[in-house]
């Protein structure tokens, strides 16, 4: 697996910890069910939890503030659900890491982004096939595209709106 | 027309250069097959049998003189001199090689046009009434809603890998022109009871696999709040739509499965759950793109023209044509003009690149350099001159665009088949050709009157079968190419399915099984009396005995 | 359309489309043709099994794509699909009977190829 942002390929500072673990994780990312354990024995804003790209956001709310980070699993590139998971938890106030486990490719990297993920898990045969050079091309190809409200602040929309006011006409 | 501003031309422009890159990535292996057809989907570019595919989207189906004539430099330089008009109102050609599509997007974009979301499980590219802005029972034109759905959609960062393609259709008329019943998501522009003009907005229609008529979600939802309501509904389809069966992934089964109430309940709790207030600001943007719109330049015309009346009174075949062809327009003294591209024993839909040029030309003398699709495969000169129609008529005779067929028997819908289609398990246009032969004589046809006739070559219903007047639907039976044959569809505001009246029957006897069902009506209408009104009075057993040939009469 | 070992017909070849093209073409013994005459034909399951793999080969090497057998009888005329699928698929729309396979050859002899 690797691990994608913004910047390029990064040194993974979480691991996945399984329910009987015994070892000792700095930042241990924990499925759902050990998820309030975990907690409970821990430093806060040191816990991320992996959920499956069903969950719900009323599952996830109420932790909102003690996760340092929420991992949601793509079974396939083309089942796009983890992209509205995303969504609704940015919308329902997930302040911390939202990071994209699966086979996704370079060029779903801007969707990723744009719904409000802040990295990807990649397996590294993708990884390999499609270096990073390939993600950060494919992440820019759109410069400014049409939907308001999603994490870039920017779009088509809005220039228009602030053509309309006169205030900026980039 | 709408004219792309810098931001939209910019934007197709990116979309282009994305898609070169694509594909030179999948040629040297960056990217699977598997990884890539989506994304050439996503661009309308499918692989059918014997080459490429690619699906231009002419948006809402209006289209330009100056763009037809660019797709017919396409046709020449790049595919084999012809294109196909769909029943979604795009345009098909067969031959491209995948290493050309780049550049036949850049020709595109030169002119305003682009394959973006023809295909795929995305949000397609949305249709309308082939009369918005022309038709006289009409609320409020469609085309800059849909204009803003277009906007809206293109490359949507959340929607682009649904479980199952969406398609939207928008209507601002009394009657419905655009399938409307059969679309995942539709849209009527109506009037609430202050006089106000906003959104009904239906969900879960569909052909394929498992017809089903769209449900209301939404009877009126005011102008302004569009594009939030979509994204909810949007966002529930997503996350619900199922994706363990992919004929069990339209939103028509979410709907069916949890129920309307259910539906909206959920689209109601997710719009509660984002911003209620638009981020866009809906009334400036549509205001913005019905400007475009609003631009013809009409003249001041008496509503009856003399030149017309006398041509019709003279001349049999011109009346005949125009009693088919014509549509009222709203403008005093205009006319709308179909064009059937069902010329008798032709390939519906198709038009030869030199028929492209011609007609371009006749647009721009004839028609302010306007053309719409419709969802019948045929073209509409949308402004012509009650004046100018015999000679337009004329040239059109002269480019064998003249057939005068628009609504009858032999106006038949066909999907591509088995001649082109990977998916097809039997052919379809040749058997829309053996229909359109027998029932070719004008005056039969006139007799006959209003008919309409779908064709698809396998279970997806491209072609639309099961709400045509007469459906019929080819399959594989015994390694041999079988059609089944449906009465009772229809297509407008009363949309219904069709109901099966037999087994199949092979290719040759198709056209007499046809005959049978006419002869049948012909002999049991009242005066005036349509063929889907008579089926519907006399009841579809009736006709499975004709269609059977266990009754005399029909011996 | 893959036909699966027990099922299938003897003989078969192999069709594919080329990838950049799209073209239809055929698994012959130098390589890939879009002239079925020259189709290698498998006449027992060993041979088809190569066949397939090749296939695959080809696939994953970016050459072609949508790689199956297709069965078919022997003619004097070469091989004729079993299946009026097939038979579409190596010969072109039926409508357009100038625009099969002949369409390409003919535009091939213009390029001077
Ligand atoms: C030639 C290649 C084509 C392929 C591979 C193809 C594929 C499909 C498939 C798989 C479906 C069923 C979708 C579902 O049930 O979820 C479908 C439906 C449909 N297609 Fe096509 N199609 C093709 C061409 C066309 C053409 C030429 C037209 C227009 C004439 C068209 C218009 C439609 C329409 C109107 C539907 C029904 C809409 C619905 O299912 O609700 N397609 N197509
Ligand atoms: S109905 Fe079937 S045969 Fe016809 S175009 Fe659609 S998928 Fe192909």
């Amino acid at each position: 697996m690797k691990l994608l942002d913004r910047d390029g390929v990064r040194a993974d500072t979480f691991s996945r910890a399984t329910p009987g673990d015994r070892d000792l994780h700095d930042r241990p990312i924990v499925p759902l069910e050990s998820l309030e354990t975990q907690l409970s024995s821990r430093e806060k804003r040191h816990v991320g939890v992996e959920v499956s790209n069903v969950a719900s956001v009323e599952q996830l709310a109420p932790h909102f503030d003690d996760l340092a980070l929420i991992a949601i699993v793509f079974p396939a590139y083309s089942d796009g659900r983890g992209f509205t998971l995303a969504r609704r938890l940015r919308n329902a106030g997930f302040r911390g890491v939202l990071r994209a486990v699966g086979p996704l490719i370079a060029d779903q990297f801007a969707h990723a982004l744009a719904c409000g993920f802040d990295e990807i898990e990649a397996p590294d045969a993708i990884a390999e096939r499609q270096p990073y050079e390939q993600w950060r091309r494919a992440g820019a190809s759109i410069s400014l595209p049409y939907q308001q409200g999603y994490s870039r602040a920017n779009s088509i929309f809005e220039q228009r709106r602030l053509a309309r006011r006169g205030e900026c006409n980039a | 027309m709408y004219k792309y501003d810098r931001f939209d031309a910019h934007f197709v422009r990116e979309r282009v250069a994305q898609f070169r890159d694509q594909v030179e990535r999948r040629l040297e292996g960056s990217l699977t097959e598997d990884e890539f057809k989506p994304l050439r989907l996503q661009n309308g570019l499918y692989l059918q049998l014997h080459a490429y595919m690619l699906r231009i989207a002419v948006p809402y189906g209006v289209l330009s003189a100056v763009q037809l004539r660019q797709l017919a430099l396409i046709a020449d330089r790049y595919d084999r001199g012809y294109g196909h008009f769909t029943t979604r109102q795009n345009l098909q050609f067969n031959w491209p090689k995948l290493v050309d599509v780049p550049e036949i997007l850049d020709l595109l974009a030169d002119v305003d046009m682009h394959c973006i979301q023809t295909s795929g499980n995305c949000i397609r590219n949305v249709t309308a009434d082939q009369f918005a802005g022309v038709a006289g029972d009409e609320i409020e034109d469609p085309r800059p809603v849909a204009e803003l759905i277009r906007q809206w959609s293109s490359h949507h960062p959340e929607f682009s890998f649904l479980p199952r393609k969406f398609k939207v259709a928008v209507s601002g008329a009394a009657h419905d022109r655009a399938l409307l019943k059969a679309h995942d998501l539709a849209i009527r522009i109506v009037r609430n009871e202050a006089g106000e003009a906003g959104y009904e907005v239906l969900v879960g229609g569909g052909l394929g696999r498992t017809p089903m008529i769209g449900k209301v979600v939404r009877d009126f939802l005011p102008k302004g709040e569009l594009l939030p309501y979509l994204e909810a509904v949007m966002r529930v389809y997503n996350a619900e739509g199922r994706r363990d069966n992919k004929y069990k992934a339209r939103i028509k089964i979410l709907v069916h499965e949890i129920g309307v109430e259910a539906f909206q309940a959920r689209v109601e709790a997710e719009l509660r759950a984002i911003e209620p207030i638009s981020p866009v600001d809906e009334t400036a943007e549509l205001a913005r793109i019905a400007e475009a719109f609003d631009t013809i330049d009409y003249a001041r015309l008496a509503p009856r023209s003399e030149r017309f009346e006398a041509a019709r009174a003279r001349d049999a075949r011109f009346a005949a044509w125009a009693q088919t062809s014509i549509f009222t327009h709203r403008v005093d003294g205009y006319a709308a003009v179909t064009v059937s591209l069902k010329p008798v024993g032709g390939v519906p839909g198709d038009m030869t690149s030199e028929q492209m040029r011609l007609f371009a030309d006749l647009a721009e003398r004839f028609s302010l350099g306007e053309i719409r699709v419709t969802h019948a495969q045929n073209l509409v000169l949308p402004h012509v001159r009650l004046d100018d129609l015999h000679a337009l008529w004329l040239e059109l005779a002269d480019a064998e665009l003249a057939t005068d067929n628009v609504g009858l028997i032999t106006d038949i819908i066909a999907c591509p088949g088995l001649d082109y289609c990977a998916l097809a398990t039997a052919r379809s246009i040749p058997i829309a050709q053996a229909i359109s032969m027998r029932f070719g004589d004008a005056v039969r046809q006139a007799e006959i009157g209003p008919l309409q006739i779908k064709i698809s070559g396998c279970i997806n219903a491209c072609g639309h079968h099961h709400v045509g007047h007469i459906g019929i639907l080819g399959l594989e039976k015994r390694g041999q190419e079988s059609y089944q044959i449906t009465l009772g569809g229809d297509a407008t505001e009363n949309a219904a399915i069709g109901e099966l009246l037999g087994p199949g029957v092979t290719a040759q006897e198709v056209p007499d099984a046809i005959e049978r069902i006419v002869d049948h009506y012909l002999a049991r209408r009242l005066a005036d009396e349509p063929f889907i009104d008579a089926v519907r009075r006399l009841g579809v057993d009736e006709f499975r005995a004709a269609f059977l040939g266990t009754q005399d009469e029909a011996a | 359309m893959a036909v699966s070992t027990k099922r299938r017909l003897l003989p078969v070849i192999l069709i594919a489309n080329d990838l950049r093209s799209g073209d239809v073409v055929f698994y012959g013994d130098d390589g890939w043709t879009c002239d079925l005459g020259r189709a290698r034909v498998a006449q027992d399951h060993g041979a088809a099994d190569d066949l397939e793999a090749t296939g695959a080969r080809s696939m994953a090497r970016q050459n072609v794509v949508d790689a199956y057998l297709i069965e078919i009888e022997p003619t004097t005329d070469g091989p004729r699909p079993r299946h009026f699928r097939e038979r579409f698929k190596t010969t072109g729309p039926t409508i357009y009977p100038h625009l099969g396979r002949r369409f390409g050859a003919a535009q091939a002899a213009a390029a001077g190829e």
